[in-house]
């Protein structure tokens, strides 16, 4: 039922082959680049002009490898850019390990990953919202991008990077220069929703409670989460977060903001019940009956007397 | 036509990792796929609806059907008695998509606007499955439509037309009913239908154009008239504005089909989370379906346990879906399972290779040695495979082995996990694998997900983090790790 074969080239076939499999060769590493995985700028504006607003889309190629993970900078020149906006709605990263943002001055530094792995010809990663604050010519670019294969070793995927030459034209002289804004888009649903949890590990926070969350903005992006437990106030918190309430009796609810304003919220119901101390009703009863024995004791002894 | 489309798509997505729109999707639907690859060789039929139907129909006697999309429009098909003068009795299929799903290789004509849904009507013959290409009596088609379904287009100047296997054509009797907002049409052939008009006037350009009362800068009223903001009327008066309705988002869902192994929980990952498990019958059949998602872009990905807790590899694509509209994902056939009776096995011993899949289904073993190696079994009726491999025909050390699963020529699985053993001087039986991811779970939940994630990136750049989170174990928790544990995620 079972059978067996062995797949090995005779020597007389790679001679035969060698010189035409030579040729190929040389020809495609003359003609193009070797295959590889290509991060790559993207966008729509045609001609881009000083006061004006565009936006770049930062994208990867995988060349039909697949990669979970990536990591790298953005930089750009300070003079003649200024970041507006940075979007990571509809991005092909699920976890941001590093969320893009301005590292420092003209640069933006991001990670994340794609657990299970991701192979397609155009993944968007984030978009920058760029204004131009004069003209003259510069580029947009890649900075230590790291790309890592899906196998469980992550083992580096060969990578080039096409950078974004541009060049701000300046309007003519006399005119004064107008004020163009990118038109707002309509972002009118809330983050995914999701299911925050609490979870304890000795080797983080000295093994106390911690709260973990996370959920994807498809429109706009996440701006920012907030934790509010109990009847504290409500805080900007970002995951891992450290409980205040180590006890779990409250509630927590955590909201996620996209950049439009829209939220969503997700409760966790307490996990433990309330001590009956901590419980304000029952003190409150407590208070008041004790201070009610208290007077009907001195009105018991006035009548006495 | 199809075959040249389906060439072009293979080309498209050449490599190992395909994603091929299966030549079925194309026959039926004629909708071009693009933008989806599933990791592997996988072979995926995918199909975007917002609505369809299939109902048998008595050809003798006059019938009438409607197909009803999401947002209230329709298209009524209408069939007067002895359509068929064979008095054959046919069976209607037809569903809504939109426009994109089929202008792509079914480009409009020039000048031409599409609603933002199109149709597709077929008929086939009850009694042996053939298609029927026309009929002898003309059917009447209905097309109601929203307002929002032709922004950009000319009310008065809509049409139906019919892609004729080249072109769209106008159906001749069309007309147009814009107070009821309704299309009708007669047709005897059958294939993609919409309805296409003239572009809208533009308000703001300063010409009154057809269909504008006025335009900015144009205003026509003696009083002096205010132009409205969609240049519809010219009005004196200052009338106020009507309340504005609620937003409601459509209904937008997923339908993923496929096979796995008999009897096992199959689990669906949105984005990387759970969203939705299952059982797989007897047959290792599946289907999930989710809703509640909107118009944008997501990573799926499938995976399955066997009979004894061993998980397949993640099975990813990335799909971009239509607000509104229903996407089928069919065809999804998940690797098999791999293990092996021995850590490492004496130079000449067999060694078992083993593990599960679909029943009766062809498997392909590999083993990945200076020369590659292929074997071939058959699975058992409750998906079990087992081949024993001859270790005399590979050399001294350590070998890697996995395997894939194939139905026929078409259905073919992507190869499962790689695992490997040595070939040494003794026999040593190995544990089965355990539900235990082999990294990543830094919680011992016997899970991989985001509270693994997020006390990873607790220590990323740290200093001395602990083992647990150093997967690769080079005193730092950076990048690597992360790609160790999303490799290993199970949501």
């Amino acid at each position: 039922m079972f059978y067996i074969f062995k797949m090995k080239n005779s020597q007389l076939q790679f001679k035969k082959y060698l010189l035409p499999t030579l040729a190929i060769v040389a020809f495609f590493l003359i003609v193009a680049p070797a295959f590889a995985a290509e991060t790559f700028f993207g966008t729509k504006t045609q001609e881009i002009k000083v006061n004006q607003s565009f936006e770049v889309g930062v994208f990867i190629n995988t060349d039909n490898e697949e990669i979970n993970a990536i990591e790298g900078k953005i930089i750009f020149p300070q003079d003649l850019l200024e970041i507006k906006k940075i979007n990571d709605g509809n991005s092909i990263i699920n976890f941001w390990i590093e969320k893009p943002k301005s590292a420092s001055e003209g640069q933006i530094a991001f990670s994340g990953i794609v657990p299970g792995g991701y192979n397609d010809s155009k993944g968007l990663i984030f978009s920058i919202t760029f204004l131009t604050k004069k003209g003259g010519g510069g580029a947009i670019e890649f900075s230590g991008v790291k790309t890592l294969r899906n196998d469980g070793k992550g083992t580096e995927v060969p990578l080039t990077i096409s950078n974004f030459q541009f060049l701000i034209s300046n309007p003519p002289a006399g005119i004064p220069v107008p004020q163009i804004t990118t038109p707002k888009t309509e972002d009118r649903n809330p983050s995914e929703a999701f299911t925050p949890q609490i979870a304890a590990n000795p080797t983080i926070f000295n093994g106390k409670w911690f709260l973990v969350f996370a959920t994807q903005d498809k429109g706009s992006g996440i701006d920012y989460y907030q934790v509010c437990e109990g009847k504290r106030k409500c805080i900007a918190a970002e995951s891992p977060y450290l409980l205040q309430n180590q006890d779990l009796d409250e509630e927590i609810v955590v909201k996620a903001v996209d950049k439009n304003g829209n939220e969503r919220v997700a409760t966790i119901p307490p996990q433990k019940p309330r001590a009956w101390y901590k419980n304000y009703a029952i003190v409150a009863i407590l208070i008041i009956a004790a201070f009610a024995y208290i007077i009907w004791k001195i009105l018991w002894k006035k009548r006495r007397k | 036509m199809q075959i040249q489309m389906a060439t072009k798509i293979k080309r498209a997505y050449r490599g190992k990792f395909v994603f091929i729109a299966l030549t079925a999707s194309l026959v039926f639907f004629n909708i071009p796929i693009v933008g989806i690859r599933a990791s592997g060789t996988a072979n995926l039929t995918i199909q975007i609806f917002y609505a369809q139907i299939t109902q048998e129909i008595n050809t003798t006697q006059s019938s009438s059907e409607t197909l009803t999309n999401p947002n209230n429009s329709s298209l009524g098909i209408n069939l007067p008695a002895d359509v068929l003068t064979s008095g054959d009795a046919v069976e209607l299929t037809a569903h809504s998509t939109p426009e994109g799903a089929v202008t792509t290789d079914k480009p409009l004509p020039s000048g031409k606007v599409g609603a933002d849904i199109f149709y597709n009507i077929s008929f086939q013959k009850v009694s042996d499955s053939s298609a029927v290409s026309s009929f002898d009596k003309a059917v009447t088609l209905t097309f109601s439509y929203e307002d929002s379904d032709i922004t950009g287009i000319n009310e008065s100047t809509l049409k139906a037309y019919r892609w004729n296997g080249s072109v769209w054509s106008a159906l001749s009797d069309s007309s147009v009913d814009t107070s009821l907002n309704k299309v009708t049409a007669t047709t005897q052939q059958f294939s993609n239908f919409s309805i296409l008009g003239d572009p809208s006037p533009v308000c703001g350009n300063g010409a009154v154009e057809s269909g504008e009362q006025c335009d900015t800068g144009g205003s026509n009223g003696s009083c002096p008239a205010t132009c409205s903001t969609s240049c519809t009327t010219n009005s004196c008066a200052s009338g106020g504005g009507g309340g504005g309705g609620g937003y409601v988002a459509p209904v937008t869902s997923a339908i993923f089909n496929g096979r796995a192994y008999p009897k096992s929980t199959v689990t669906l990952l949105k984005d990387a989370q759970i969203v939705a498990t299952t059982i797989a019958d007897t047959n290792a059949n599946f289907s999930l379906n989710i809703s509640g998602l909107t118009g944008d872009n997501y990573i799926f990905s499938v995976y399955s346990e066997d009979n004894k807790g061993i998980r397949s590899s993640l099975l990813t694509f990335p799909i971009s879906i239509t607000s509104g509209a229903t996407i089928q994902i069919s065809g999804i056939f998940l690797a098999p399972t791999i293990a092996v009776d021995k850590s490492e096995v004496k130079r000449g011993d067999n060694i078992a290779i083993f593990g599960q899949t679909a029943p009766q289904v062809n498997i392909v073993v590999s083993v990945n040695s200076e020369d590659e190696f292929f074997g071939k079994t058959i699975s058992d009726k409750d998906g079990i495979y087992l081949y024993n491999f001859d270790s005399s025909f590979v050399d001294y050390g350590t070998h890697y082995t996995k395997s894939k699963a194939s139905i026929g020529n078409q259905t073919v699985s992507n190869f499962s996990n790689v695992i490997g053993f040595k070939v040494g001087t003794k026999n040593i039986l190995t544990q089965l694998p355990t539900k235990t991811p082999a990294k990543g779970d830094l919680n011992n939940d016997k899970r991989v997900n985001f509270v693994d994630f997020s006390i990873t990136a607790y220590w990323y750049k740290r200093p001395s983090p602990p083992a647990s989170a150093d997967l690769n174990g080079d005193g730092k928790v950076d990048l690597i790790d992360f790609s160790i544990m999303a490799f290993y995620w199970t949501g």
